[in-house]
């Protein structure tokens, strides 16, 4: 009996052991993500109402009808972007709009079943019972839709790795007689929907299953739009619902028969009724936000995208990912700069442009333009056509800035849109720092009725006309000579434009058309002598600032070991155009730059002790969160309200779980931090408490060329986040599109740093206005998905100024942003959220910057170093809610007071940041302020219980085994 | 030890099999953590304590004592905790659909199904004897 006694009390032994340890686990992860189980419980909401709202009552309470009324602006402003921001690529013959009596349609194409809404990266969940696809899009805009053929398409996961590396289109065995039989009926009009798709930590896979491009048309969509084309309809659209350019060269072909072609990007869950309504009269006005080449592979930087491996040698490869690097060779030949550039040189005849190297899609022995480009960059057609003229531009030295003035007469017969796009052509001379032909200085949008004229003025900046020159200390300059402004409809036709005032001659459009350039939309600009003044202090903040060149070790040269040295294009020679750079020798240089625990506390670093008086102080009078608003950043109250903070607290808001923890001791509530380039990832709390809005992906808003568009988004995204409880949110993004593969297209705006300049301006400063801090990201050079938590990016100063910094720039100076998140690659060999000089030079000294800084979601380790983040300007760890704890322990146990000054710094910026947002606009009296929460003390009691049944467990099997045994043994 | 082995109980036998389970997923671990979980987090201290769990077990064979399975099973346990708090983010994304935060679901499941079987089975174990004529000194 005894001894089954003992058995049994071992064996619950064992399951307490398990049940206390098992639950502890579960408490200390529901602790991480605390935040986000408040907001499932709706406690976080409970504790945050924001205001500010233009759907609130009058005395600002946010009821359920208002959200009734954001909603349904939210849902018309998705179908809006999508009429704005798709751009009609062919229209033969005014195959668009379908005429009234064109309303039997069949849907073709796994994707039409399976929209791309956006990206699986984080951002919006849908609303299934709101969701608008294809089918009921169509429907609801009185089609009679072949639905025996939609239904017969499979439903795909696009979650599924195949998402990435297949079209999954139905094979031509699909189409059985009873398929085709289907058709009549619905014979009017054939819509094709070919669709591509990447994400977050997934590139665009290179090629698909049977070994062609991914870009391409794969086989069985070839096969399916060829049976379509047989099988007799009327009229028949494709639309592209991908934000990666395909290779559509082939759309002219006439055996494909394709009537028009509508690039539709990712149109968000409730943007497909644009759509439709684009292809039955709304006058679409987007233009291309990217080059789409006929050959996808064919730019400089295609042919260095992608992880690449370093040589270790002999070498001890450091700790921390330190495995690959890529390098930037096309230097500032991204996207158009590149095709449109060799372009003119090709023209002239000079540098070896009409060479062979280089030449993927050209028919002939040399490079050709028409044969390598299908749609230039801000092309896009009407249902009207306009002629525009350039009338003036003139130069106001007091604001250093141009106005253009541009005239657009709609010679139609509909009314329409167009966005005016103005270029510049800066001179360029063999030997000198590297010009595009042409490049985008400033674009707006115009409403124009059939038959009249609509005069704009357009002011833009000089000094984004301005080159960085590495030379010496470095910095931005003019060079003296002619510079031609120039609008067209597009990079090219522009540049045709300038072209023709130059007088050259056999001139070509995209299709290979002979064409003139029309000189009346070019304007010339002479400077007399070069200059390196005007821009070499800084233009935001403190005029002492000098610019000069912070990046020079991300240039691989830096590093390269004579003999290796890498040849970056230039345009005084297309011979150069780039190679594959496979592998990089590491030196002991390199192994060095490699490590991310670089941090050595000096001799002479403050003691805690040495401090005290500074932290964790008591005041006679408690100065509260909310007693900061509106006091200026460099005011010593800071001092003073920071003081109160101990270590412990001053350790709290650093780390993000999905949001900020409160902090009691100054009364600051909890607060959210959502996720989401094209909405918020969160739940409303009103209403029917729905996910928030999908909206169209960024190529979309971008693709608008309309600031009004662009802001309104910012400001509809910041209406929904303050009916969502959220003053943070890690968005919008806006790296480059440097070439057709990379994963994130969907979150970036575009391939032309200057597009994204504004565009991202306009989107931030929108939010601001309504309290909503946008984390613009990832600063800076995360171009591609592949191996980007630790990859060495190398890149020229010049094309890192230029091209990859200009749109944060705009973001934090135009629009006034106050959050940044530095991205997971190394810039060189340094890692971005470590990278000082980026964070303290460029963007706190140059830049101005007062706002605070993100790192992008990595939790401790030899890359993700703590201290060396800190120390560079990083404030807070991105979900990473067990980051604060550790800054805790490193500071304690290295009595290192130079971090906790750091720290204190981090909670300036944080604090400052969040009075800035709605946060700001918190009642005192009804604001409430929790740091423990009822499930957490539920945890707590739990955890004792069971600690305490397994400790009792123990016991008794002690109790019934040895004493009784012992006492046993005794009375023998 | 052909003694010693033909003695050893089922109690015994369930502690051994889930120590093999052990030192296969803590190979698994370490050869595939670093694409498998999200953030880029760390599997080694996850895989070092199902391995210290084998290692127990290892002694425990040499050394039989009554409660053998309980070091075991708390250094399982333990790993089994880490994962969990591993793997969450994994969780997250799949619930939500997106791919925010990196790794592999199906890995990190494998992860989970894995520990928790080898949890289970010696938790079992504690209920049999470690050997077949109770000869354990403690």
């Amino acid at each position: 009996m005894t001894l089954k006694k003992s058995k049994l009390w071992l064996g619950l032994s064992g399951v307490g052991v398990f049940l206390f340890t098992f639950i502890l686990s579960l408490t200390l992860l529901a602790n991480s993500y605390s935040m986000l189980i408040n907001d499932a419980l709706g406690l976080t909401r409970g504790s945050l109402t924001l205001g500010g709202s233009a759907y609130a009552e009058e005395n600002g309470e946010m009821t359920d009808d208002g959200f009734e009324k954001l909603i349904a602006d939210s849902y018309a402003f998705c179908a809006q972007e999508e009429e704005e921001g798709s751009v009609l690529l062919t229209n033969k013959n005014g195959a668009l709009p379908l005429k009234d009596t064109e309303r039997k349609v069949s849907l073709f194409g796994v994707g039409g079943k399976n929209i791309y809404y956006r990206s699986t990266a984080g951002g919006p969940i849908t609303n299934d019972r709101y969701e608008v696809n294809l089918l009921k899009a169509f429907k609801d805009a009185g089609f009679t839709v072949n639905e025996e053929l939609y239904k017969a398409y499979p439903t795909i996961n696009r979650r599924q790795p195949n998402t990435f590396r297949s079209t999954q289109e139905a094979t031509p065995a699909f189409y059985t007689e009873a398929i085709k039989k289907t058709f009549a009926g619905h014979n009017d009009v054939a819509v094709i929907t070919l669709t591509r798709c990447g994400t977050e930590n997934q590139d665009v896979a290179l090629t698909n299953e049977s070994g062609k491009h991914m870009l391409a048309l794969s086989d069985n969509e070839d096969a399916m739009i060829k049976m379509v084309k047989e099988s007799g309809f009327g009229k028949v659209i494709v639309l592209i619902n991908s934000v990666y350019p395909m290779e559509l060269d082939w759309l002219n072909d006439e055996a494909y028969g394709v009537d028009a072609c509508l690039w539709i990007g990712n149109p968000g869950y409730y943007g497909l009724p644009g759509v439709v309504n684009v292809l039955t009269g709304v006058n679409p006005s987007g233009r291309t936000i990217e080059t789409f080449a006929a050959d996808s592979y064919s730019s400089p930087a295609m042919q260095n995208f992608g992880a690449k491996s370093f040589d270790f040698g002999s070498f001890t490869k450091p700790d921390g990912n330190s495995d690959s690097f890529v390098t930037y060779k096309e230097g500032i030949y991204v996207g158009y700069k590149y095709y449109e550039t060799r372009y003119e040189d090709a023209m002239l005849d000079r540098a070896a442009a009409k060479g062979a190297r280089g030449k993927f899609a050209s028919k002939g022995e040399g490079w050709n333009y028409a044969d390598e480009v299908t749609f230039p960059f801000g092309f896009g057609l009407s249902y009207t056509t306009f002629e525009q003229k350039l009338e003036k531009v003139e130069y106001n030295a007091a604001d250093d800035m141009f106005t253009a003035t541009v005239s657009v007469k709609n010679t139609g017969s509909v009314d329409g849109k167009m966005p005016i796009q103005i270029y510049v052509q800066a001179p360029y001379e063999a030997g000198g720092v590297e010009k595009s032909a042409v490049s985008l200085i400033a674009y707006d949008k115009v409403n124009v009725k059939k038959g009249e004229t609509v005069t704009k003025e357009i002011k833009f900046e000089r000094y984004l006309m301005a080159s960085y020159d590495i030379k010496g200390d470095g910095g931005y300059m003019l060079d003296a000579g002619k510079y031609y402004f120039a609008i067209g409809n597009g990079a090219h036709e522009a540049l045709n434009n300038i072209l023709q005032k130059k007088g050259v001659s056999g001139l070509i459009d995209h299709d290979g058309n002979s064409v003139t350039g029309n000189v009346e939309c070019v304007k010339e600009y002479d400077l007399a002598a070069k200059d390196t003044n005007s821009y070499k202090n800084s233009r935001y903040g403190e005029k002492n600032v000098q610019v000069k060149n912070q990046f020079a070790d991300a240039d691989a040269n830096y590093w390269a070991v004579d003999g290796k040295k890498v040849t970056y294009l230039t345009r005084s020679n297309w011979e150069t155009f780039p190679t594959e750079m496979n592998t990089m020798t590491v030196t002991e240089k390199m192994v060095e730059g490699l490590n991310m625990r670089k941090y050595k506390k000096s001799d002479d670093t403050p003691t805690l002790a040495s401090l005290k008086g500074t932290y964790g102080v008591k005041l006679e009078e408690r100065i509260k969160f909310l007693d900061m608003k509106g006091v200026k950043y460099d005011d010593p109250k800071w001092d003073t309200f920071l003081s109160q903070l101990n270590l412990k607290d001053l350790c709290i808001s650093v780390a993000d779980a999905r949001g900020i923890q409160a902090v009691g001791r100054i009364e600051k509530p909890m607060n959210a931090i959502a996720e989401g380039p094209e909405g918020l990832l969160a739940t409303f709390k009103y209403g029917d408490k729905r996910n928030c809005t999908g909206f169209a992906t960024l190529p979309t808003i971008a693709a608008t060329f309309d600031h009004e568009m662009q802001k309104k988004y910012g400001d509809m995204f910041a209406e929904e986040a303050l009916w969502a409880g959220v003053p943070m949110v890690n968005a919008p993004g806006c790296n480059l599109v440097r070439t057709p593969y990379g994963g994130r297209t969907s979150e970036y705006f575009s391939e032309d740093g200057v597009l994204a300049y504004y565009a991202a301006a306009n989107v931030i400063k929108a939010m601001r206005d309504k309290g909503l801090i946008g984390n613009i990201k990832h600063c800076v050079l995360n171009e591609q998905e592949a191996y980007r938590q630790g990859i060495a990016t190398f890149a020229q100063e010049q094309a890192i100024r230029e091209i990859y910094l200009k749109p944060f720039e705009g973001v934090l100076t135009r629009g006034e942003g106050l959050g940044i998140m530095t991205a997971y690659n190394r810039i060189g060999l340094q890692y971005a959220a470590a990278h000082a000089p980026l964070m303290q030079n460029v963007m706190r000294k140059e830049w101005a910057y007062e706002g605070m800084i993100i790192d992008d979601a990595l939790v401790q380790s030899a890359y993700s170093s703590t201290a060396d983040m800190m120390l560079a300007g990083t404030d807070v760890f991105c979900l990473d809610g067990a980051r604060g704890q550790q800054i805790e322990d490193l500071i304690t146990s290295t009595d290192d007071g130079k971090l906790l000054k750091t720290l204190q710094e981090s909670n300036k910026r944080i604090f400052y940041v969040l009075l800035k947002s709605s946060m700001g606009g918190l009642d005192s009296e009804t604001m409430v302020i929790q740091t423990i929460f009822w499930w957490q003390i539920l945890l707590i009691v739990i955890n004792i219980v069971l600690g305490l049944a397994a400790a009792g467990a123990v016991v008794m099997y002690v109790m019934t085994t040895y004493v009784k045994r012992g006492t046993t043994a005794k009375e023998e | 030890m052909k003694d010693m082995i033909k003695n050893k109980g089922l109690g015994y036998w369930l502690c051994a099999g889930a120590a093999v389970a052990a030192l296969v997923i803590s190979i698994v671990v370490f050869a595939t953590y670093k694409s498998a979980l999200p953030n880029q987090q760390s599997g080694v201290v996850a895989a070092v304590l199902l391995l210290a769990g084998f290692a127990a077990q290892i002694v425990f064979t040499f050394v039989p004592v009554r409660f053998a399975h309980i070091v075991p099973l708390a250094l399982y346990t333990a790993s089994l905790g880490v994962i969990i708090n591993l793997i969450a983010p994994a969780i997250a994304d799949q619930a939500n659909g997106v791919h925010y935060q990196g790794g592999s679901f199906g890995m990190c499941m494998f992860y989970l199904i894995a520990a928790f079987v080898v949890v289970g089975v010696c938790i079992a174990s504690g209920f049999f004897a470690q050997t077949k004529n109770d000869s354990e000194k403690i």
